[in-house]
Formats: C-alpha cells, sequence, structure tokens
C-alpha cells in the first residue's frame, strides 16, 4: 500500500516537474488564440527565453534576473509577432516560421559568442532543487510534491487558475475573447482590437519565455542547444487538445507528460510491455491524439472562431 | 409632435453614382417611420448616414436639436440611435449576457465581472420592452428571430431612444416576424423612435405609421399609413412608364430540358430557403426568376448548378432523374452557369484572360491532350473569343483582375456560351455593367433562345425580365408565387407578387 | 514624369515581385552582419570567408568542386524541400510538414537501400518509387484530413512531423528497423549502411556532390511542367487561387488537394532519400537536419514559382555550405539560420510592406505627382 502511494506521489511529482514547461508555453497559446492570433513560434519563444536565463543568471549571478530577462526577451519575441501580424497584417503561420527559424540560428549564434560553444553553457545558479516552500517539502509523503517545487513548478500549478478567472471572470477577459471570436462585433462596441492583440501576443512571448527559463534555470543549470527539443509544439497541441482552455490545456499538458513519462516507469517496473507497444508509440501519443481530436474521433475541438485571420480596421467603423 | 431628426436638402454622391439626391425627411419621437424602396434606391445609404457610417456630402443633419458636423456612430450611440444590421454583430460563443454587456460590463470591487447584476439588467429590460430572452443562453442556439431581439436589446442597453432596423425581416419566418412586430408596437408605447427599413409592403403597411418611398436616391413620397395602399405604394416603388420593347420574333417553345419537382433547398441559417419549388424549362425559351432580393433565388440558382445538395424533391434534366450534386454533373449534361457574383465565382482574377476562358473545360480534347494542356489551342481559342465578344483590351495574357467589371463579365459569358450549353442558367448577368455592356450580354442571351437553346435568367431588374422572358416566375419567401406568360404580365402585376401583396 | 508614372502602374506588381526576393536576402545579410559586428568582428572578413568557402579560394578549386559541390549537394536538397512547400502552396495549402515528410522518405530510403541489392540502376529508382510512395501517402494524409474532416493542414502537419520522429527515431530506428537486429554486435546507432548498390556516389573524386542534383533538376523540370503545362497543374492553381471559382468550374477540388499534398509529401521525401543513399549511408540513431522547415524558406523566399525556389535553394546552399568557412572566425554555420529568419520575416510583413508602398503613392497623389493618367485629381 505504501508502496503504492509513494510511486503516486512520485509520478504527481515528476509530472509536475516535466509538465511546467508546457504548461507555461500552453499558456501563452491559449492567451494569444484566444484572441484571435494564432502563434507557432512558441518552440523559438521558449529557446529565446531558455537561453536569455541563463545568459542573465551567467552576467548577475542572480537566476530571478535571470526569470526576469528570459521574459522580457520572449515578450520582444511576441512583439514581434504582434507587429507583424496585427500592424502589418501578414500571414501569422509564416512569421511564426521565421521567429522559430531565427531564434534555431540566433541563440546558437550568442551561444556561441558568449560561451564558446555549440553544445551547452557552463553551469549557472539556479532553481533546481530549490523548493518554493522548503518547509512543506519535509511532510512525510506528500512532501515529495513540495520538493520538486520550484518557483516554475508553482507558476505552473498557479497560473492557469489565474488566466481561467482573467479569461472568463473579468471584463478585460470578456473583451480579450471577444476579439478572438468576433473583432468587427468587439471593435463596433469599443473594444481595442488592435491592442488586445497586441498585448496578447505579446504576453503568449512571455509566458514562452517563462517556459524557456523552466527548463534551462528550473530543471538543469545550464542551456543545451538542442532545447526546447519539440516542447513548444507539444505546449500547442496541449493547447489544441485542451480545446484552447486554460485549465484543459494544463490537463492536457499533463496527461502528455505522463505519456511520455510512463514509458519511464514502465521500463524500470514492467520493461516487457515496450516489447508490445515500443517507446516511440508513447511519444508520438500526443501529437497523434491532437490529430484525433481535430479529426472529430476523440471529441470536437473549436478553435476560437477569428483565430489567424487579420484583422483589418473598417474606415469608419 | 417634436422632431428627433431633422434631415435637409442631403446629397451622397459614390464614385459618379448619386446614392442620396436632396433627400429632406423629418422623423417625428415615437413614430414608426418605414423606408420602403427597390435595391439601390439609396435606403441604407441614408441610414449609415444617420448612423455616422458615411457623412453626406451637403446638406444639413440635426438630431435632437444638434446640428451634426462631424458624426461617427460613437457619437450616434450617445445621441441614442441605435442600429440593428441586417447581419447581427453577435458572438454565438457568448451568452446572450454576455453579448450585451461587452465593453460596458458591471463589475464587483472593478475586477470581478459581476454577471448576476448584468442578468438582472437584461432581464428588466427584457421584461420591460416584451422582449423574451434567456440571459444564460449562448447565442450560437438561439433561433434567427431570438438572435434579432438580442440585438435590439444590446441597442436599449446603451441607451437608445431611435432604433434603426435595417430590414429587420429579412431573415425571419413569419411567425418570429409577428412577434417582432409586437415588439415594435412596445416599444413605441414606451416613446422609442423607430425607422424601419424594407421592402415588403404587406408588412410596412402592417407596422409603420408613415412610410417614406426612395427611387433612385430621391423621395418619391411620403405617404400616412391611413392615406395609401400597396398599390400605390408598389407603383411608386417600381412603376415605370417606359418599357422597352426588344427586337425578336416569337419563337414556339420545344420540349422540356429541366424538370424540378418539389425541390426543398436549405439556405445559410439553416432554414428552408427554397420550399417546394416546382418548374419546368423548354428549349426555345427564356424562363425569367424574378422577385426580391433574399426571396430564395440565390439558393435555387445553387441547387440548380450543382452547387448546394437539395434537402427533397427532384430534379430532372431530359427525362433523368439528378442523384449526385455536384457542379461537374451538371456541366457533364449539357448546363452552363452565369454566376451572380463573377469575382468570387465567376473568374480566377489571378489566372490569364485566355485560362479564365477555359475554366471547367481544361479537360476537353481541344485544350489538352489528357495531360498536357495545348498551349497553342487554347491561344487561338481566346484570340477567337475576344473578337467575337468584343473583350478589351485585346490582350489574353493579362490577368483577369486588371479587366473592367464589363470586361470580366464577358469572359465568363463567351466562355459559358461558347461551351454550347443546353441550359443557361445566368444569375444577374447584368448586374453593374453600364448600359452598353449589358445590351450586349441580353444579346447573348436572346441568341441563345433562338439557337434552340433553354435559357433560366435570375434578376432583380423587373425590367430586364419583361425586357427577355418568355414566361416570368416569381419568387416569394422561397416559393414560387406566380408564373405568367409575359404576354400577361404587367409590372404592377409582378410588383404586387413580389413583394407578397398578392398569391397569384 | 508621366512616362515614369505610366511604367510604374503598369508593372507595379512585377517589380514589387521582383525586389522582394532580393530585399529580403539583404535584409538577411544586414541584420546578420550586424550581429557580427556586434561581436566585435568584422561582417566584411566574414563575408569574405563566406564567399571563399562557398565557391572556392581560386579557378581551380571552383572547377574542382572541392567547396562548390558542397554548395551543389546542399542545395538540391534544399531546392526539393522547397519544391515540396511550393506545390502545396500552389495549392492554397501551407505544407509545415516537408520535415516529417523528408524523415519518412530518409528511413524508407535507409530500409529498402539496406533490403534491396539489385543493379544500381534497378536498385535506386526502385528505392526513390519506394520513397515517393510511403512519402507522398504522408503528406496526402494532412489533405485528406482537411477535405474529409475540415482539420487545417498547418496543425496536423505540424503533429505529423513529431509523430513521424518518434515513431521513426524511438521505434524503427531502435527496433525492427536497428543495426543490432542485423548486426548485434555493431558499435553504431541508427539503421545499417545501404548496399554500395543503393549509393548515390560522388561525381567526382574531388567533391561529395553525387547525382542529387540531377534529382533535384529532374524535380524542378517536372515540377514546374505539371504546375504551368499541364491539366492536373491548371486544376491545382485554381483551387490555390480561387477554391470556390475552381468548384463552380466542375474541378473536384477535393482530389486536387490530396494529390498537391501527394507531390509534395513525395518530394520532401526525397530530399530525405538523397541524405541518406548520398551522404549519410543510414538512418542515424538521431537526424534532425531541419531541411524541411529550410524549405519553407526556400518556398517563401523563391515566391513560391518553381524556377524561384530552386534559384534561391541553390543560392542558400552555397551560404550554408560557406558558413561552415566561417568558423575559422569563432562564427557558428547555424548563422546562416538568421539570414534566413530575417528574409522570411520580411517576407512575412510583404503584406505590410505592399501597404506601405501604397500609402506612399497615396501621399504622392496627393502632391498630385503619381496621378495616374485619366483619373480624376
Amino acid at each position: 500500500m505504501i508502496f503504492i502511494i509513494t510511486i503516486i506521489i512520485s509520478v504527481i511529482s515528476s509530472l509536475l516537474k516535466f509538465g511546467t514547461p508546457i504548461i507555461l508555453a500552453g499558456l501563452g497559446g491559449v492567451i494569444t488564440e484566444n484572441a484571435g492570433v494564432v502563434n507557432i513560434a512558441l518552440e523559438g519563444m521558449m529557446r529565446i527565453g531558455g537561453f536569455f536565463a541563463v545568459f542573465g543568471t551567467y552576467v548577475t549571478g542572480n537566476p530571478w534576473y535571470g526569470i526576469l530577462l528570459a521574459m522580457v526577451a520572449g515578450g520582444l519575441a511576441g512583439l514581434l509577432h504582434a507587429y507583424i501580424s496585427v500592424s502589418l497584417r501578414g500571414n501569422q503561420i509564416v512569421s511564426g516560421v521565421a521567429i522559430n527559424v531565427f531564434a534555431l540560428g540566433g541563440i546558437t549564434f550568442f551561444l556561441e559568442r558568449y560561451f564558446n560553444t555549440t553544445g551547452h553553457s557552463p553551469s549557472v545558479a539556479s532553481f533546481m532543487n530549490k523548493p518554493i516552500f522548503p518547509s512543506l517539502a519535509k511532510v512525510p509523503y506528500i512532501g515529495e510534491i513540495f520538493m520538486n517545487m520550484n518557483v516554475f513548478v508553482f507558476l505552473a500549478v498557479v497560473m492557469p487558475f489565474v488566466i481561467h478567472f482573467y479569461l472568463y471572470r473579468t471584463p478585460w477577459g470578456l473583451r480579450h475573447r471577444s476579439v478572438g471570436e468576433h473583432p468587427k462585433a468587439a471593435d463596433t462596441l469599443g473594444v481595442n482590437v488592435y491592442l488586445v492583440r497586441y498585448l496578447a501576443v505579446t504576453a503568449s512571448g512571455v509566458f514562452a519565455g517563462l517556459a524557456g527559463a523552466s527548463i534551462a534555470i528550473g530543471q538543469l543549470s545550464l542551456f543545451d542547444n538542442h532545447m526546447p527539443a519539440g516542447l513548444g509544439f507539444i505546449a500547442l497541441a496541449a493547447m489544441i487538445f485542451g480545446k484552447w482552455k486554460p485549465l484543459g490545456t494544463m490537463a492536457a499538458a499533463l496527461f502528455f507528460t505522463f505519456a511520455s513519462i510512463v514509458q519511464i516507469y514502465i521500463q524500470t517496473l514492467a520493461p516487457q510491455i515496450l516489447t508490445i507497444i515500443p517507446r516511440g508509440f508513447f511519444l508520438a501519443l500526443p501529437y497523434m491524439l491532437t490529430i484525433l481530436v481535430l479529426a472529430g474521433f476523440v471529441g470536437r475541438a473549436i478553435p476560437p472562431a477569428a483565430s489567424g485571420v487579420p484583422y483589418e480596421k473598417g474606415e469608419k467603423l | 409632435m417634436e422632431t428627433v431628426i431633422e434631415i435637409k436638402n442631403v446629397n451622397k454622391i459614390f464614385a459618379e453614382v448619386v446614392a442620396n439626391d436632396n433627400i429632406s425627411l423629418d422623423i417625428k419621437k415615437g413614430e414608426v417611420l418605414a423606408i420602403v424602396g427597390e435595391n439601390g434606391a439609396g435606403k441604407t445609404t441614408l441610414m449609415n448616414i444617420i448612423y455616422g457610417l458615411y457623412t453626406h456630402d451637403t446638406g444639413s443633419l440635426t438630431i435632437c436639436g444638434k446640428n451634426i458636423h462631424h458624426h461617427s456612430p460613437r457619437r450616434a450611440i450617445e445621441l441614442g440611435i441605435g442600429m440593428v444590421h441586417q447581419h447581427f454583430m453577435l458572438i454565438p460563443k457568448f451568452t446572450v449576457t454576455e453579448n450585451i454587456i461587452l465593453g460596458q460590463e458591471f463589475t464587483r470591487n472593478g475586477i470581478v465581472l459581476d454577471i448576476d447584476k448584468a442578468i438582472e439588467n437584461v432581464k428588466s429590460i427584457s421584461e420591460k420592452y416584451g422582449l423574451r430572452v434567456e440571459p444564460d443562453q449562448r447565442v450560437e442556439t438561439l433561433s434567427v428571430g431570438m438572435q434579432q431581439r438580442v440585438e435590439i436589446i444590446k441597442v436599449l442597453f446603451r441607451g437608445a431612444e431611435i432604433l434603426i432596423l435595417d430590414e429587420p425581416t429579412a431573415v425571419l419566418t413569419p411567425q418570429e416576424a409577428k412577434e417582432l412586430f409586437e415588439t415594435i408596437n412596445h416599444l413605441k408605447n414606451q416613446g422609442k423612435t423607430i425607422i424601419f427599413i424594407s421592402h415588403k409592403l404587406k408588412e410596412v403597411l402592417e407596422i409603420a405609421d408613415r412610410i417614406v418611398v426612395l427611387k433612385n436616391g430621391r423621395v418619391v413620397g411620403i405617404k400616412n399609413k391611413a392615406e395609401t395602399d400597396e398599390r400605390e405604394l408598389a407603383r411608386l416603388m417600381v412603376g415605370r412608364d417606359v418599357v422597352f420593347e426588344s427586337p425578336r420574333f416569337e419563337t414556339t417553345p420545344g420540349d422540356v430540358v429541366l424538370e424540378v419537382k418539389d425541390i426543398v433547398v436549405m439556405g445559410e441559417k439553416g432554414l428552408p430557403a427554397v420550399k417546394k419549388v416546382s418548374l419546368a424549362l423548354r428549349k426555345n425559351e427564356i424562363l425569367g426568376i424574378a422577385g426580391v432580393e433574399g426571396n430564395g433565388q440565390v439558393e435555387l440558382v445553387e441547387a440548380l448548378t450543382g452547387l448546394r445538395d437539395i434537402v427533397s424533391g427532384v430534379i430532372k434534366i431530359k427525362g433523368q432523374e439528378i442523384k449526385e450534386f455536384h457542379p461537374w454533373t451538371f456541366r457533364n449534361k449539357g448546363f452552363a452557369h452565369i454566376p451572380q457574383d463573377r469575382r468570387r465565382r465567376g473568374l480566377i482574377l489571378p489566372f490569364t484572360v485566355s485560362y479564365n476562358l477555359i475554366l471547367g473545360r481544361q479537360k476537353e480534347k481541344i485544350f489538352s491532350s489528357g495531360i498536357f494542356i495545348k498551349s497553342k489551342s487554347i491561344s487561338d481559342f481566346s484570340e477567337k473569343k475576344i473578337q467575337e465578344f468584343d473583350i478589351r483590351p485585346r490582350n489574353k495574357n493579362l490577368k483577369a483582375d486588371a479587366l473592367s467589371g464589363g470586361n470580366q463579365q464577358k469572359v465568363v459569358i463567351a466562355r459559358e456560351i461558347s461551351s454550347n450549353p443546353e441550359v443557361l442558367v445566368a444569375s444577374q448577368p447584368t448586374r453593374g455593367l453600364d448600359v452598353g455592356a449589358t445590351e450586349f450580354v441580353h444579346q447573348r442571351l436572346i441568341e441563345q433562345r433562338e439557337s434552340g437553346k433553354a435559357v433560366l435568367l435570375i434578376s432583380l431588374e423587373l425590367e430586364e425580365i419583361m425586357l427577355l422572358c418568355d414566361r416570368i416566375a416569381v419568387m416569394y419567401n422561397g416559393e414560387i408565387a406566380g408564373i405568367l406568360d409575359r404576354k400577361d404580365a404587367t409590372e404592377d402585376e409582378l410588383g404586387l407578387l413580389m413583394l407578397g401583396a398578392r398569391q397569384h | 514624369m508621366a512616362e515614369f508614372v505610366n511604367w510604374w502602374y503598369k508593372r507595379r506588381e512585377n517589380i514589387l515581385d521582383f525586389m522582394m526576393p532580393i530585399l529580403a536576402v539583404l535584409a538577411g545579410f544586414l541584420v546578420a552582419a550586424l550581429m557580427i559586428k556586434a561581436t566585435g568582428k568584422s561582417p566584411l572578413e566574414a563575408y569574405k570567408l563566406l564567399l571563399q568557402g562557398a565557391l572556392g579560394h581560386n579557378w581551380q578549386e571552383f572547377i574542382s568542386l572541392g567547396l562548390a559541390g558542397e554548395g551543389l549537394l546542399k542545395g538540391s536538397i534544399l531546392a526539393l524541400t522547397g519544391l515540396s512547400v511550393t506545390v502545396a502552396f500552389k495549392a492554397g495549402l501551407f505544407n509545415i510538414g516537408a520535415e516529417g515528410q523528408f524523415l519518412v522518405g530518409a528511413i524508407t530510403a535507409a530500409y529498402f537501400g539496406f533490403k534491396l541489392n539489385f543493379s544500381p540502376w534497378i536498385n535506386i529508382p526502385l528505392i526513390l518509387l519506394a520513397v515517393i510512395i510511403i512519402s507522398g501517402l504522408y503528406g496526402a494524409l494532412a489533405a485528406y484530413l482537411k477535405v474529409k474532416k475540415g482539420v487545417h493542414e498547418v496543425i496536423t502537419t505540424i503533429m505529423l512531423n513529431w509523430t513521424a520522429v518518434h515513431l521513426i527515431e524511438n521505434w524503427l530506428v531502435v527496433g525492427p528497423f536497428s543495426i543490432l537486429r542485423f548486426f548485434p554486435r555493431a558499435i553504431r546507432a541508427g539503421t545499417p549502411y545501404v548496399n554500395d548498390n543503393s549509393r548515390l556516389m560522388p561525381l567526382m573524386e574531388t567533391t561529395r556532390l553525387n547525382a542529387s542534383i540531377f534529382i533535384a533538376l529532374i524535380a524542378v523540370i517536372i515540377v514546374f511542367y505539371l504546375l504551368y503545362k499541364t491539366v492536373i497543374g491548371y486544376e491545382i492553381q485554381s483551387i490555390g487561387k480561387n477554391i470556390e471559382a475552381a468548384r463552380y468550374s466542375g474541378i473536384d477540388t477535393g482530389k486536387s488537394m490530396i494529390l498537391s499534398m501527394f507531390i509534395a509529401g513525395a518530394l520532401a521525401g526525397l530530399a530525405g532519400a538523397c541524405m541518406i543513399l548520398g551522404t549519410e549511408k543510414q538512418y542515424p540513431g538521431v537526424f534532425r537536419p531541419g531541411y524541411g522547415f529550410d524549405g519553407i524558406a526556400m518556398a517563401l523566399i523563391g515566391l513560391t514559382h518553381p524556377i524561384g525556389t530552386f534559384i534561391t535553394s541553390l543560392f542558400f546552399g552555397f551560404v550554408r555550405a560557406g558558413a561552415t568557412s566561417m568558423q575559422l572566425m569563432g562564427i557558428h554555420k547555424t548563422f546562416a539560420d538568421i539570414i534566413q529568419g530575417t528574409a522570411i520575416l520580411f517576407v512575412a510583413s510583404q503584406v505590410g510592406f505592399r501597404y506601405l508602398v501604397y500609402l506612399l503613392e497615396v501621399k504622392l497623389k496627393k502632391k498630385k505627382h503619381l496621378v495616374k493618367p485619366g483619373e480624376p485629381k
């Protein structure tokens, strides 16, 4: 019995730890898509955030500055995407692809420039193994959950509820969603469509930056050139699987994380299962499920009606 | 009674088209004023001027005693004017209440949305004006009539004293329209002023106190309800003194090529737009479909060209029943279609004139070897057609986008006619064309008829229908209100049928 | 002045079209130069190394294709994925999935390259045929889901990319296709080496350049003819330019969409096959060359025209090959991504760019400089 509880606690703890970057980036996706702008550059923005988190920490020696710099850098990338998508009414997908490509090359360039390597940066101070509630970590059994709960994990647990409250319980959230659903109707009622979109896209960059930081100085204490290795796209998948809702996205992110770590547990506990269902299937599961959901085989997912559509203000409307 | 809006000598010109020509009109507090007129008579332009979407060129506009110079929708709302657009501005996923309060929300301590207070507000408006709604329901689950009620509450919530309803019954079922009229009476009794735009005379006479008739941008009559009747209004609206006679000889209609029996077709809103329509089209004739816009013509045309499925009924071509509804089924059976919207459907604008001239015929032996297209024959063909149909400029390699509207239409017509169709469905083929181009199109349609083909002509222009057709079917509210021989048809008669004032 | 105005209005679209890729690439080089400058190095020096690295230090070296061959080799692969994106784009579809189709092609080539062992003239075409079919179907899947279920192809192709990565690298390559299954004592990861009869061998001793360049050339010619000279191409372009008009005219729009994505998948798959049969010889344990995403860049910068895509691809092939030699100055070769990324950003803003040109026109018009003849002032 105790054995089972221990396993459950340990699974929850790992789920939160490894699900954190997906939840945070997925929230970024929720925020921007609910305002009607598609952001497939979450991956690139996470990469930018991860690097600058380490860079900021390296320069100042204080990981809090690392977080701050990661958010600013991600936010700037978001601002660029907003400028192209909202002001220039450019193609949001193309812009997203460009930011991803740019992040790929640009960050490698910086890595080489500042750390003289194309592998990984040196170790910096980090939030790794720095529980935010150290006293709770000593409680028997459930303590393990808090042991892993650093500032990022804490945010990943709290922010979905905050964003949920914002989107569904405040006037600003109502306006935010109206812009993603029917910008023209929102506009006729005096909602500033452009402003809402700018803020939302920038905020999605901030969240993606935070997500990147949560890997680099949350789970580890260095930036590796492979980061974030597709987690940005899993976040996108989680957002869709979570039906563009913050709590749904969190649940989807945890489910996807479960799918990817369950094979680690299986490997140690019951390796014979992997000979029947290969590891690759567990890892590909989030993506395959997302396609099935979109195709309507597993529930139906409908995006915000105006997502991806540039809004052009009528001359006098 | 007090005058709330005073319009004096207002003019509005769009790129050489006079939309409003010296209009003067007083709108009194607490009245229901109907504005009627054909499409393009200038009704919407006038309303948009009042609502601040357009600025008039000359003349003066006074609202509630204030002379308006710099107008805008925001200003209009401040002055207590609310507009219910024909196409609703509602967010389907939001609840009724959320739609109503958006932009003017109530909060608790400045942060939390106070939905309870909002619901109370919505309920009190709904009770006061007899507008029954469920505040918690999502708009997407509501009927069209309900959605309209939400729009009206939205306007009242913002304190409107003057309500403009732009063709409010166009999308409603008769029952819903009846409920709307009750609402309007209710609003009137509460002292609101209502401006009601319509072209359905029956309902106008039912609901309005005064009726303003517009024609070609001018006010041609302002009548009190008691002093007028449908016949007079219809004459003012559509009546003309001159009818052009077409230079043509009589032909005797041949065999039936297209037979339509009791077809039902759904419209965009998920309601039947074509209700049990039956028609027969014969060789050697032009059958006209007349009617006011939005009475099911678009859906009928789409059903008869394979662009829209039919829900029930039978379509037979030369005695054979059609089972598969795809455009290619109809084209393979000798149909051609001049669509209503040439830019959206008739042409691929980024393609050259030459490529547009073979659209849909690219697989035919003269244009391709099955795999490769025959550039030489396509360009020979194009040059021939450009000459024959006088498409200008005479450059087959120009993109269709670069052509004027009239020449674009000539490309469509050249293509559709040159496929030598058994049945030509022409939907508003002269819309937006000048006199010369219109005459050209008319000539081609008559030629079709005289060479033994069948033509189905859908038009909103009664004049055009009278000029070209052998028989005229009038559509009203998704049904055929009557089919007349041209010899027996008068414009008055057709006008009454079109406006639903008489069942033939 | 009047002549200029006339000329401008007549040719405006063509001029803007032609300028776009050039400006985009120039902007890319400019931003990259600023970044090099910011690190305290000389951009001019760096670009000199880039040029020498791309083409060679002298005429003999250029002819030997020792360095230039690398550019052509990289350019061929880029061209194939670029064409993949271009073909889909012509049908109005955004193929973000070239990456996944590339990997599917690569694993297919690795498997059949090892399994089949006829003489090269039979073996290689057989392998490529298998790649075309399997990658093509993988691409067509996204179009099928769009036609039948209305799922947006961008999301589906992204998801299919990662599905491919995981199923290939965490199942096939470590499981049924693993080298360990055939040679239990192997110390390498990945699949077994392909047979010599499956290899695309270097054309000359002095270069690694192989028949990939011919495959790319044939592909660009076929795509060009397909799009502009055949009925299929006519129909594909129709649905891309105005799907409503295409449907009205009786074209089977669903079929054309699926076909275009089949072709797109096949082209990206061929790129993967060229890598495996040419330089890689096996599907390695981890294989993320990113050529699929680069293909998007090539297509967009090349104005989604097959010839434009081909030229852009060769150009960036040389840039990438040349970038290797910039490492002498301590500038990593992925720096080419900066140029590429900036160039795409520029292309993404082209709606805005055109709008700016339009605003400028309006401004000049107000000053009566740029009034179109015959237009009321």
